[in-house]
Order: C-alpha cells, then structure tokens, then sequence
C-alpha cells in the first residue's frame, strides 16, 4: 500500500470511530438499561447463591438428627465430674454421720429425737449407697432412653425429618423469588431462617452439655435430696437430668407425629404451611410433651431474675417489711 | 504475534468504549450500568470486606473483642474485694453498738428484775446468746465473705482443672470467629443479610462480661447487705428479708463455679459429639473476580479470618449461650434452701 492510501484509510477509519462514539453515546442509553438489568440480576443471584450456601451449611444438622437424638454422650466423660462432686461431698457425709452418732450418744435427751435422728441416719446410709450408684443409674437412664429412641425413630422419624427440611426448603423458596423481585425483599424471612435453624442446631448441641453436666451433679443431686431443707433443690438437680436425658424422645415423638401428619393433610390445603407449623412444633416439643417449662415460664425466668438483681433486692425487702 | 495482535485489538475496544462513555456523560446521559455494576458488584462489596468485616476482625484479633476468650477463667475466678465493705460495716456497727448495748442491758434487767415465769427468762437468755451470736458473726463478716469467697473460688479452680483450659479458649475462639466469618459471608453481596449473625458476634462478644459484671455489681451489693443480713436473719419478725439476702450472697457467689461447670461440660461434649456431616463454609473465596478475591484473602488470613464449620460454630455458640444460661437456671434451682 502506498503512503496515499494509507493516509486515506487511516481518515476513513477515524471518521468511522468517530461517528461510531457519537452514535454509541445515544445509543449507549438503551444498552445501558439492559446491561444494568442484566448487572442487578446478577447482584440478586449472588445475594440468592450467598443465602443457599449458608442455608445448606446449617441444613447439614438435618442429616445428624437420627445420630445426635439416639446417643448420649460417653459414660467415661461424665464419671471423672462425679467422682470430682463425690470428693467434694465425702467429707459432708463423713461429718454429717459422726455428728448425728454424737447426737444419738451423748445430747439426745427425747425418745423422738433419737427416732429422728435414727431415720436420718437410715436416709444417710441410703444416700450413701444411691452416691456411689449414682454413675449406675445414669447409665441406666441412658440405656433407656437410647433404647426408647431407637425403638420410636424406626416408626417414621424420617418423615418428619424431611417435613423438616420441606419447610426449610419452602423458607428458602420464598427468599429467593422474593430476592429476584427486590433486592432487599427477602432478608426478613432469610433472618428467621436462619434464626430458626440456627436455634435448631443449638438446642440438639446443648442438650449433649446439658446431659454433661447434669450427669455431673448428679451425686449432689442425691446428696441435697437427704437434708429437708435442699430437698427441692436436688429434686430440681435430679428432674433436670431425667429431662435433658429424655428430651430426645420428646423430639423423636414430635417427628413421628409431624410425618403421621404430612401423610393425611389433604391436598387443597397448601403443604407449605403445614411445614412450617411442623417447624415451629419440633422446637416447641419438649416444653409442650416433657412439661420442660410451661409456655408462662420464660417470664417466670425474667422474673427471678429481676427479683434477684440488686434493686429488686430492695423492692423485696420493702415488701418483707409491709407484710 | 496473534497475541499481540489480540492485545492491540482490546486495547482499541477499550479506547471505544471509554471515548462513548465520555460521550454519553457530556450529552448528559447517566450510565446505570457502570453504577450498578460499581455499587452492587465492585465497591460497596469491596467497602463491606475491607471496612466492616476487616475492622471488626481485626477489633476480635489485636483488641479488646476476645477478650473474654483469652482471659475467661481470670474473668470467671474474679471476685470483688471484701476491703470494700470495711466502710460500711464500721458504719453499721457503729449504729449497732448502742443499740446491742442498749438491749443486752435491757435483757440482764430483764433477767434480774421483772422476770417471775421461768419460760420468760428461757426466751430472755436465748435472745441474749443470739444477739452475742449476731454480734461475733457480725464483726467477723468481712473475714466471713473472704472465707466464702475463698471456697468458691477454689472449687472454681478445681472444676477448671476438670479439662484443658486451652480447649475452653479454642472453643469460645471458635464461635466468635465463626461468626465473623459466616457474618462476611453473608454481608459482602448484602449487608443486612449478615445482619442477624454479625449482631450475634456483638452478642458473643459482650454479653458473657455484661453477665459477669451483673454478678460483680450484684455481689458487690450483696457483700454490703450482708452484715445487715446476718442481723436480720436472727430476729424472728425479719428473719425472711435476712435469708433472702444471705441466700442471694451465697447463689450469686457460686455462680463462677457453675459458669466454670457449663464450660466444661462444653468442652467435654465438644470432645466427644460428633456429627454425620460437618460441612465448612469460608469467606476466603467471596469475590467472582480473581483478583480482589486474592487481596481480601491475604488480608483476611492475615488476620484468622478463614474457614469454619458447623461444629465449631455450634459449640461455639453453645459455650457462650451457657455462660449467659447460668445465673438464670442457678437462681430459678437453688432458691429457698436456707432454714
């Protein structure tokens, strides 16, 4: 090519750029909608993939659900607590025998009193022999309610832990359709989802800790049991344990009844709803099957513990006083 | 050489589309495009890692955010100091004095004079061994407290001794900061997606010490009322506001060793639950694009912020919920166990 039609090309070609920029610039306006559309979807569909990856995080506890409500935790974890309490109470006990036999021997003036401190010594003993058996008849509580799982989940749990996960699944449904209509539209219902399976993870999670340290105290719930004035404190310490160790049945029950019902819900009534009831009916189970605490007990709970806070402290006083 | 080519190429296409943008912006056109893709794609995530997820982990790493992680078993041995009740104790026994004076002379008149029956002058003598009793307990309360004091911070120490200190620590670690890393997960594409799970981290982060502290105001409060309880609690008429306040001192007292037993029991459980499937989730690979997502990694590793799974966030979780669990269940299981 010679240096003529080099130039000449050369114009042509800037003429066409050139005309093609002020021509893009009007016409950028109406790419730019579309591609800015295009954008905004894709920022939806990163907020929509974000939530699946941390509603499939927390979903994950669903698959551990037959494992973590039919075993208990190791025997061997929760001896080395009790033995620790029982250490802890030998002494007591050693002072609390020597003292009634002084008692028995030397100040016991009334035929009453020495009955009396004879049937504390008789409680003594079987307190004594129900310490020592203590790891003995949690083991025994363990083996029941293990097998009382195992027996109960056979009957359909897996229905109603896929109710379960249908109701997660409907959650997440919604989140997301209602993301592809509004960027923020779905963050609410994404909050309560992730609130619920979360709460859902840590209730089976503490409730292994609960058995743990139950388990524990377990000696010194049979101790405080012998003296009249902490007998309802180791009746508490001692229907604690019993609930948090047969708490699984309570949930395994709540699964086998929330299948038996899936199963007959006619078809006009949306299967979404059902699920979700169903939700909110394993989280409630214990408090409503085992009586874990009455629906009135979280102000109960409130409650004590504005009464103990120090003002509260002042507002009992005053009100000892007036009486 | 076709590399080049393709290079030159791009770099003209690039030329072509900024000389139309900057058309477009002069005949006054607002591209939408650039603006969301800027806003939703590039910036406001990029401001989201480096300035609300990157600050707050670098407050839970170099600061005072895990605090409570590092020094827990110091936090939970913590008790006020019994000094701090020397003030009013002398003030209370200087308003008792006359008085016990005043009613032990009172009774040895009693005793002396006017008492015909012999019923009378038994309930005289025994007020009179009681109000000696109120007296020595009295002004040996603050020696009283250091002694309860003692014994519970003693069994605290023990039942710490029950597991590894460094498993609790790991353990509380791990639920806050996999909190942080689940909460910038989910803010980097929208902020108030992480919205539930980064005010748990607050929660993580504060509420065990607000727990704590309650205890230490409360006990502080108590270990002043209780001279003032010791009196009470042996005048028959006021015995009930005495043992609240005796009964009180000694729940918020051993409130540390249950704290301590809850953690342990966490840890324990720890130890030995396992889960069918632990899945893991990062905040390491947030980024679409390669680049931004290297620098944020760097600098979110550079400060611990990786990966977590769903162990160690539950227990995590579970270990700080127990700390706030404990005054609740403490005082609601050992109340009214005094005479």
């Amino acid at each position: 090519m010679d240096k003529k039609s080099r130039i000449f090309t050369l114009l042509v070609v800037i003429l066409l750029l050139s005309t093609l920029v002020n021509a893009g610039g009007a016409l950028l306006g109406i790419i730019d909608v579309a591609i800015a559309e295009g954008l905004k979807l894709v920022a939806k569909g990163w907020i929509v993939s974000t939530g699946w990856q941390v509603i499939d995080f927390y979903e994950k506890i669903f698959d551990s659900f037959p494992l973590l409500l039919t075993t208990n935790p190791p025997m061997s974890e929760i001896t080395s607590g009790m033995f620790f309490f029982i250490k802890i109470i030998a002494p007591f006990y050693i002072l609390a025998i020597v003292i009634l036999a002084l008692y028995i021997l030397m100040a016991s003036s009334s035929m009453r009193g020495r009955a009396k401190a004879k049937s504390m010594l008789t409680n003594l003993i079987i307190g004594l022999v129900l310490i020592s058996l203590s790891p003995g008849v949690l083991k025994v509580f363990f083996i029941i309610s293990e097998n009382l799982a195992n027996a109960l989940i056979s009957m359909g749990a897996n229905a109603g832990i896929s109710a379960l996960k249908g109701a997660s699944g409907g959650l997440y449904e919604k989140f997301w359709k209602l993301t592809l209509i509004h960027r923020t539209g779905g963050v609410e219902l994404f909050a309560i989802h992730t609130t619920l399976l979360f709460g859902l993870t840590i209730m089976l999670l503490l409730r292994h800790v609960m058995v743990i340290l139950f388990g524990m105290l377990l000696p010194l719930a049979f101790f405080l049991y012998l003296f009249y004035p902490t007998k309802h404190i180791g009746k508490g310490l001692f229907m604690q344990t019993f609930l948090w160790t047969f708490m699984p049945i309570a949930w395994i029950l709540a699964l086998v009844i929330i299948g038996t019902v899936i199963g007959s819900i006619p078809s006009y009534i949306p299967e979404f709803y059902i699920l979700i009831a169903a939700l909110f009916f394993f989280i409630g189970s214990p408090m409503m099957i085992l009586g874990v605490g009455d629906w009135l007990a979280f102000l109960v709970f409130l409650f004590e513990v504005l009464q103990a806070a120090p003002l509260s402290i002042g507002a009992v006083v005053i009100d000892e006083t007036m009486k | 050489m076709r590399k080049k080519k393709f290079m030159n190429l791009m770099a003209l296409a690039l030329v072509i589309i900024l000389l139309m943008i900057v058309s477009a912006e002069a005949k006054g056109i607002k591209l939408e495009s650039l603006e969301v893709l800027l806003e939703s794609l590039i910036i406001k995530p990029l401001i989201r890692g480096l300035v609300i997820a990157a600050p707050i982990g670098y407050w839970l790493a170099y600061q005072d955010g895990t605090s409570f992680v590092k020094n827990f078993n110091r936090v939970i041995l913590y008790n006020p100091p019994t000094e701090g009740i020397l003030p009013f104790l002398n003030i209370l026994l200087k308003i008792l004095f006359p008085v016990y004076s005043l009613l032990i002379v009172s009774i040895g008149f009693y005793l002396l004079l006017y008492s015909s029956s012999p019923e009378g002058r038994a309930n005289a003598k025994s007020l009179l061994s009681k109000l000696i009793i109120t007296l020595v307990l009295i002004s040996l309360s603050s020696r009283l407290i250091w002694l309860i004091f003692s014994i519970s911070g003693y069994l605290t120490d023990s039942i710490f001794s029950l597991t590894s200190l460094e498993l609790i620590g790991e353990i509380l670690n791990g639920g806050i900061w996999g909190m942080l890393i689940l909460s910038t997960w989910l803010m980097i594409p929208d902020i108030e997606l992480g919205a539930v799970s980064l005010m748990l981290v607050y929660v993580f982060a504060w509420l065990p010490y607000m727990v704590i502290s309650l205890r230490n105001i409360v006990l502080t409060t108590l270990m002043i009322l209780f001279p003032l309880g010791i009196l009470l609690y042996f005048i028959p008429e006021l015995k009930s506001i005495g043992k609240t306040i005796l009964e009180q001192f000694l729940i918020w007292t051993f409130i540390q060793a249950f704290m301590a037993l809850a953690l342990v029991s966490v840890a324990k459980a720890f130890s030995v639950t396992t889960l069918v499937s632990n899945p893991e989730i990062t905040c390491l690979n947030i980024f679409p694009v390669p680049g931004i997502n290297n620098m944020l990694a760097w600098f979110f590793t550079s400060i611990d912020l990786g990966t977590t799974n769903l162990m160690t966030l539950g227990f995590g979780a579970v270990a700080h919920f127990s700390i706030i669990l404990v005054p609740i269940v403490m005082v609601l299981l050992f109340k009214k166990f005094l005479p």
